[in-house]
């Protein structure tokens, strides 16, 4: 047998070792019905780290998951803040539009002489010594003091004071808002004006009613055109109380106006050319 | 064996058992679509360019056949692929600067080219039926692009380990 040369033994070994693991190869080729003591020692010895590298991950993907929800979840309730904003919107858009139409549809029964503008209020007077609400629009818009201001349920009150882009407007209940008015089935004459109640609160009332005429808690009570600030024919209220002190010699009632002057957001001013302009 | 050599198999041992059972995991947690790195392949692909191609072999039978005993299928092929590729390294860590980060990723990027070839030339001679081009269109480009990337940053910290006082080189494996 011929002698291998020292430097040969390292290729062949590789080369038998090779040839081995191609044998092995081969061995192991497709699915087997058992596994080898190595394979099956190896596997067992890595099962555990393997399943806790598998926990170790679900934890961090878990993590991960948990702050990628809560970021969606973040920007969905941002999503439904929007939306309900914009339902919102629509559902203020739809309201408005409701008592736009009602406005309208009041402006066509007023007389031809009296040019209605609309008119979004912008501010209101709370204290109690004046009752007054701000409108958008003054002078630009032609407005002027002492022009009529009515929305769809009745009279509001007449404009106190323009500037040039807002306007005052003294609302029914303030003390100097005097209007002449007239009981409109039985027409008798009077005068309705603000005044504050025992309680407090600021109430309607209508003074001068003469003395003989019954009174019924119900009646409507309508602008009655007399002094020129107030077109004939506008409602104001209904009569709730009908009352008298010792010795007067006129009734006076109680008034429950028709207008919410807590709810107003849009009014008709009615212009004329009668009012007097300022600034 | 001096002591000092035994520490540092057994720390290379459990590097190596520690990525095998992790490697799917991490490669999963990091994945990006069909992008997932090759952990494994790294070990002779670093192997080979700080220790030579002995090394780099050596390492890639240890991590190739671990492999194979895990997947219980075709034992051995993963042991001649993985080898060639520490060889490959080897080879290409004694032609450059092995200082230069490009080089990891060259090698890494040849080194799952190689290693994913030889394995399916091996596998389909004892009659595996896989697409080679489905392999490598959907498998090996998507994960060698992402180890090759992911190589220069590990090798850095390799690099300054296998380069510390208490890895030197004269006391390679």
């Amino acid at each position: 047998m011929p002698r291998l040369k020292k430097g040969k033994w390292p290729v062949l070994a590789i080369a038998a070792l090779i040839i081995l693991l191609l044998i092995c190869i081969h061995a192991t080729a497709g699915s087997r019905d058992r596994l080898s003591l190595a394979e099956r020692g190896f596997r067992d010895l890595m099962a555990p780290l393997q399943s806790g590298a598998i926990s170790v991950s679900e934890n961090l993907r878990d993590g991960s998951s948990a702050k990628k929800l809560a970021e969606e979840n973040a920007a969905l309730k941002e999503q439904v803040s929007a939306l309900q904003e914009a339902l919102m919107d629509q559902k203020e858009l739809a309201a408005e539009n409701k008592r736009l139409r009602l406005l309208l549809a009041y402006t066509e029964t007023l007389d031809e002489s009296w040019e209605p503008s609309v008119a979004r209020v912008i501010g209101r007077n709370t204290d109690n010594w004046y009752h007054t609400i701000t409108i958008k629009g003054g002078s630009n818009k032609g407005y002027r003091t002492n022009m009529p201001v009515v929305n769809s349920d009745g009279l509001v009150g007449r404009i106190s004071s323009v500037s040039r882009f807002t306007s005052e407007v003294m609302l029914l209940y303030d003390s100097d808002c005097a209007v002449a008015c007239l009981l409109e089935e039985s027409r008798t004459p009077g005068v309705v004006e603000g005044e504050l109640s025992a309680s407090g609160d600021a109430t309607l009332a209508m003074i001068h009613i003469p003395y003989g005429v019954e009174v019924m808690p119900g009646e409507t009570v309508i602008s009655s055109g007399l002094g020129e600030i107030f077109p004939a024919g506008i409602r104001i209220g209904s009569i709730v109380e009908v009352g008298s002190g010792a010795g007067d010699v006129m009734h006076r009632a109680t008034v429950d106006p028709f207008v919410d002057f807590d709810r107003l957001e849009e009014v008709i001013v009615l212009m004329t050319g009668t009012g007097e302009g300022e600034e | 064996m001096t002591q000092k050599r035994a520490v540092k198999l057994a720390i290379l041992a459990i590097l190596l058992v520690i990525f095998l059972a992790a490697n799917d995991s991490i490669a999963d947690l990091i994945r990006i679509g069909r992008f997932a790195p090759d952990f494994l392949l790294l070990f002779p692909v670093f192997a080979g360019l700080l220790r030579g191609r002995f090394a780099g072999c050596g390492v890639g039978a240890l991590v190739g056949l671990c492999h194979d005993l895990l997947i219980g299928r075709y034992i051995g092929a993963g042991v001649l692929a993985m080898g060639l590729v520490g060889l490959f390294s080897g080879w290409i860590g004694n032609k450059f600067f092995r200082e230069n980060y490009l080089l990891p990723m060259v090698a890494a990027a040849v080194g799952k080219l190689t290693a994913d070839l030889s394995y399916w030339v091996l596998i389909s001679i004892f009659g595996a039926k896989i697409s080679l081009k489905g392999t490598l269109l959907f498998y090996t480009l998507p994960s060698m692009l992402y180890t090759a990337i992911l190589a220069p940053f590990l090798y850095v910290l390799v690099y300054k380990l296998a380069d510390s006082r208490w890895f030197r080189e004269e006391d390679r494996f």
